[in-house]
């Protein structure tokens, strides 16, 4: 194990933001820390950055226990939400930042090569003398990610790195970010609040809510095993009944008399197609892909089983 | 509605309705008479005659206070930068007890008038003062500790106030890079701080070359700078040689305001959410040490001060409080020490609300958001004109009512207003800058919601505008007060013998060393000086219980 957690208590003039926290990341890994805001997910990252000091426990790395060991003097690399370029400087300079520093300084050829590939690597190259002001905000975060690779980091601590882009950038970035990480070998540390950012980039998951690691594992194994109904929400399944926990448009329409009972409510486009809308009494609406079946009237009484592929059990 | 403008549709008309008082007041009392002075100076009789003027510039006194004005004022700006800058870093991004007490305290010079503090380097470094060993009374060390004195406040107030919103998580993520604290300091944090220093150093600067009351309360003749030298002439009616030399001040103010303009950014983009200050850790011991040092420095002179008005020969008495309500003591006294601060009060009053009202419009005027090119420029040659009075002399604008506002035709000597108006002219930057970044904060869109609700243009002032701003606005107003209730140079030239305000009172007593009796004027001036300090000290502590986040780039 890389990076051990082991018992970390953080508080802000005594009150708690992340109470008994333990957790572990293997060397090469990337995990992924989800929580609502607020949960204290982010004091867990500045704490292992160095930037919060521990009311208890101990952060280790490689065996060597960190307590008293500066942010600057860890070799970990910190990427926020906004980037944080630093705005006097172009794009090359944020990029060589760390390459510039005492103790690693090189050849400024040198330099200059290992900027343009990291560049490369994230998709900028030509971008070298732009200033960050004149960047969008997908480009800065791709300048944040170079800079933060460019001291080859021990550990990459990303903070919400994806979240202030919209949509669909934040699907294509998510994909790069976790073939950068890849190729790369980075141990990473990701903090999120979106489910589908943490699947996207992590190999392995802790659930965060008030102060406490409440779980933690593989993805595969987190995804398949909520602990309780609130950490099967946070992994965006929307509907827990007796033990199971089903993904929102998870359903298909039974054709014997097993699964729930509803009333069909119309069908609905959607943008993954036309579903659905089955009424069933105590657990709400259930949204059903019709995948080509011709769809219930309105009123007509319809049956439901949850498909197996969005189905988790607590 | 196209655009992120305002809703309003006559743009023009508003523009010049809001910057037509303002307008008129800055050209008659402002221009006006400094444009008489320079004119006077440069064009005795009716023709241009530059030889007299170059003739001044040639003379080697003329030398001697230019250089003396340029390395006193380039030394006290060095000097308060490297005591403020830390400063500013401790009171403004550290959570230490006394902190809050602190930042009140570094605030009060800003506004202690000149002749306060003139006479506190007098107490502390005077015969019989606690530093007097250092031998600086009358030297120009004395004249530039007065001067770091006065502008380690501006330092702090407007550094401090870009500190305390920067946002920590460029400096954690250099830290995280591995940049050491020093490293960070000096790649991260300083260049990001580039602009403030910029404009601070520049007005620091600005400040340090125009000091009048304390050069003049400790330089006497001896060490004269520009301004004092501008007053020196015209007390001996040299007219070109003061015009001459008024006219290199105002070039040079307004080179740098040029200066100062530019380095503002044109459209304020940066994010200013303030920052939570947290707690001491050993790296930041150096930063408080250097606070500490500037507390005492600000503390020592003023205790200094407050002793020696206790004192006559040695021993301590209220004697020197007593002969300040008896006129027939000395000759400098014309009024009871109450009256004149009867006096000051007054026109601190009505210099309020003028450099309020003045000061409002202007600010109106400024951060309205400019549609076009044409209409931006004229927004920003505004707000530079409306800056002006923050470095022209105060002497020269004194001097040059006199020979034109207070003559016939306008005649307006008498007039009660006249000292007030002046003065509100000399407070109207401080309150624009006030003013300014907050109502710049606003976002505009909260405007246009409003007016999209259906709410009048004034309605809209009223539910947006008015809630953040009323408590700068009370802030402003303090300051205003303040400065007008120290206001020295101006002053000097334009208050009725008979009717002297208290800074005016204290100037007197120090000019006039005399001695009546058991009874010094110096020890009178300390006394009566200590009575303007309390009365500007508790404005001030008033003021920074507003809570006014800072104040502002000037």
């Amino acid at each position: 194990m890389t990076l051990v957690l082991d018992g970390v208590t953080v508080a802000y003039d005594g009150v708690p933001a992340l109470r008994d926290a333990s957790l572990e990341l293997p060397r090469g890994e990337v995990l992924a820390v989800l929580g609502p805001s607020g949960s204290g997910k982010s004091t867990l990252l500045r704490a292992v950055a160095g930037l919060e000091p521990l009311a208890a426990g101990t952060v280790t790395f490689d065996g060597a226990d960190l307590a008293g060991v500066p942010v600057h003097r860890r070799g970990f690399a910190l990427m926020f939400q906004d980037g944080q370029l630093f705005g006097h400087l172009s794009v090359a300079r944020n990029v060589a930042y760390p390459l510039r520093l005492p103790g690693r300084r090189r050849a400024r050829a040198a330099t200059r090569a290992r900027v343009a590939e990291l560049l490369e690597l994230v998709g900028l190259g030509g971008y070298a003398d732009r200033l960050p002001g004149t960047l969008s905000g997908g480009e800065r975060q791709r300048v944040a990610l170079a800079r933060a690779l460019a001291c080859d980091p021990r550990l990459l601590l990303l903070d919400e790195p994806l979240s202030a882009l919209d949509r669909g950038l934040r699907e294509r970035l998510a994909g790069d970010v976790r073939r950068i990480l890849v190729e790369a070998g980075t141990t990473a540390l990701l903090v999120t609040h979106d489910v589908d950012e943490a699947y996207a980039v992590a190999d392995r998951l802790a659930l965060v809510r008030d102060a406490a690691v409440v779980q933690s594992g593989t993805v595969a194994v987190v995804d398949a095993a909520p602990v309780d109904e609130r950490a099967a929400r946070q992994l965006g399944y929307a509907h827990v009944l007796d033990g199971r926990a089903v993904r929102r448009g998870a359903w298909r329409l039974a054709p014997g008399p097993d699964g729930l009972e509803g009333e069909s409510a119309g069908v609905v486009r959607t943008g993954v197609g036309p579903r659905l809308r089955v009424v069933v009494a105590g657990t709400g609406e259930l949204e059903v892909p019709l995948a080509g079946a011709p769809a219930p009237p309105v009123g007509a009484r319809v049956r439901v089983v949850p498909d197996p592929e969005g189905v988790a059990y607590l | 509605m196209a655009g992120p403008g305002r809703v309003v549709a006559p743009r023009w008309p508003a523009l010049a309705a809001l910057a037509a008082l303002p307008l008129a007041v800055l050209l008659v009392f402002f221009v006006l008479p400094v444009g008489a002075m320079l004119l006077r100076g440069l064009a005795p009789d009716g023709h241009l005659d530059l030889g007299a003027a170059l003739e001044v510039l040639g003379r080697d006194r003329t030398r001697r206070v230019l250089w003396f004005t340029l390395w006193s004022a380039g030394l006290g700006t060095l000097l308060a930068l490297l005591l403020g800058l830390p400063a500013a870093y401790a009171l403004h991004r550290l959570a230490f007890p006394g902190a809050a007490l602190l930042r009140a305290l570094v605030l009060v010079p800003f506004v202690l008038p000149t002749v306060v503090v003139g006479a506190a380097f007098r107490a502390l470094l005077g015969e019989g003062g606690w530093l007097a060993f250092l031998g600086w009374d009358g030297t120009p060390a004395a004249i530039v500790a007065a001067l770091v004195f006065f502008n380690v406040a501006v330092v702090v107030r407007v550094v401090g106030g870009a500190w305390a919103s920067l946002d920590r998580r460029a400096e954690e993520a250099a830290a995280a890079l591995g940049a050491s604290p020093a490293r960070v300091l000096a790649t991260v944090t300083l260049p990001a701080l580039r602009t403030a220093i910029t404009s601070a150093a520049v007005v620091v600067f600005l400040f340090c070359s125009t000091a009048f009351g304390v050069v003049l309360t400790l330089g006497g003749l001896r060490h004269a700078t520009v301004e004092t030298e501008i007053y020196l002439l015209t007390r001996a009616f040299d007219l070109p040689a003061a015009a001459c030399l008024a006219l290199v001040q105002v070039v040079t103010v307004v080179l740098l305001l040029l200066l100062v303009g530019r380095l503002r950014p044109a459209e304020e983009t940066v994010d200013r959410a303030p920052v939570a200050p947290r707690g001491v850790r050993r790296g930041d011991l150096p930063a408080l040490g250097a606070t500490l040092l500037v507390a005492a420095g600000l503390v020592v002179p003023m205790a200094a001060l407050v002793v020696a008005s206790l004192q006559v020969r040695g021993t301590w008495t209220l004697g020197n409080f007593r002969a300040l309500q008896q006129p027939d003591v000395s000759t400098a006294l014309v009024v009871p020490v109450t009256e004149a601060l009867r006096n000051s009060l007054q026109v601190a009053v009505d210099a309020t609300w003028m450099a309020l009202l003045l000061g409002v419009l202007v600010s109106l005027v400024v951060t309205r958001r400019a549609r076009g090119r044409g209409e931006r420029v004229v927004r920003r040659v505004l707000d530079g004109f409306f800056m002006l009075p923050l470095g022209v002399s105060a002497v020269v604008l004194g001097f040059g009512l006199l020979v034109t506002v207070a003559r016939p035709p306008l005649a307006l000597r008498d007039e009660p207003l006249l000292v007030p108006l002046v003065q509100a002219l000399v407070a109207l930057p401080l309150v624009v800058r006030t003013l300014v970044p907050v109502l710049a904060g606003i976002d505009d869109r909260q405007r246009q919601a409003a007016a999209s609700l259906g709410a009048s243009p004034a309605r809209t002032l009223l539910v947006v505008d008015l809630p953040v701003v009323w408590r700068p606005l009370l802030a402003a107003g303090g300051f205003a007060f303040a400065v007008s209730l120290g206001e020295f140079g101006a002053t000097s030239f334009l208050s009725r013998p008979d009717h002297p305000t208290l800074p005016v009172v204290i100037g007197r007593l120090l000019g006039s060393p005399g001695q009546v009796g058991e009874q010094s004027n110096a020890g009178m001036a300390m006394a009566a000086a200590v009575v303007l300090a309390v009365c500007v000290t508790v404005v001030m502590l008033l003021v920074e219980r507003l809570r006014v986040p800072s104040l502002g780039e000037v």
